[in-house]
């Protein structure tokens, strides 16, 4: 008796089992038709994934048949892609004055605004830059009239800042030992 | 225009066996003997052509139980084309057949 039982557990096992390997190659099929649709140009995907998918509950057989199926209807997918790809009217590829034409307008605002920055920004560190020079740093003597003389006669630098002011940058050489200033 | 293979022809002759039947993808395949990866490519090129005509299946797919199917058949130029390759199909064979049966 025990026997009989012991068999039909593992016949309800078997059955079980053999269920659910169909039903996840039945899975696994309609994924590779999904897959098989992205291959298609987005126009036609829908509606073969709809055609592909009620047909697959039609392919009769165990879910290994389904998949068969499906990845024949993949390389059927490569085949209408590589068609739709071939059979697309060719555009022209647009220049990039067509492309920039409709948002001119726009296009000529942001360049007046960054124009306006970059010259404000210039005359900003103009001023720094004279102000800075003016504060006198070591070696250096801002003077009114046209130049300077000094006994060693240094590197001179002269900058026109504005105000009228010339700003002559000295750049002395260090003082060798036993001579006179 | 499609390039009228020897798979399209099949299709083309199953559909025209019935012209006012509409078949589904399979139901094709099965009368062709032709696989899905053949198949629907040529009903793809039959239908941009013109030559095929399809339809989804109009069904409560809850009630029914499945999703509702894609239905294809002849169009009326399909139909012109179908007959005339089939009857030069027949004409190409025609002498085949004659040396068959006399020998």
């Amino acid at each position: 008796m025990i026997h009989y039982l012991i068999g039909a557990a593992g016949l309800g096992l078997v059955a079980w089992v053999v269920g659910e390997v169909a039903g996840a190659f039945t899975r696994l099929a309609a994924l590779v038709i999904r897959t098989a649709t992205r291959l298609l140009p987005d126009a036609k995907a829908d509606r073969w994934q709809k055609e592909w998918l009620a047909e697959l509950d039609a392919v009769p057989g165990l879910g290994i048949v389904k998949l068969r199926w499906a990845l024949n209807v993949t390389a059927g997918a490569g085949v209408m892609a590589y068609e739709a790809r071939a059979t697309r009217p060719k555009t022209r590829r647009r220049s990039i004055t067509e492309r920039l034409a409709p948002q001119s307008d726009e296009l000529f605002a942001i360049g007046l605004i960054l124009l306006l920055v970059a010259a404000y920004l210039a005359q900003k560190e103009r001023t720094r830059d004279a102000s800075g020079k003016r504060a006198g740093a070591v070696g250096r003597s801002t003077l009114s009239g046209s130049g300077v003389r000094t006994s060693r006669q240094p590197d001179l630098i002269v900058s026109n800042p504005p105000f009228g002011a010339a700003v002559v940058e000295c750049k002395t050489q260090p003082r060798r030992p036993g001579r006179n200033p | 225009m499609p390039r009228i293979t020897r798979e399209t022809e099949k299709v083309l002759a199953a559909l025209f066996a019935d012209l006012a039947t509409w078949r589904y993808g399979l139901q094709v395949a099965n009368e062709t003997g032709l696989r899905s990866g053949t198949l629907y490519p040529i009903l793809a090129r039959l239908e941009d052509a013109g030559w095929v005509e399809s339809q989804w299946e109009k069904i409560d797919e809850s009630a029914a139980g499945r999703r509702a199917r894609r239905y294809y058949r002849l169009t009326a130029e399909g139909e012109q084309v179908a007959r005339a390759t089939l009857n030069e199909t027949q004409a190409q064979l025609a002498p085949l057949r004659l040396g068959l049966s006399s020998a």
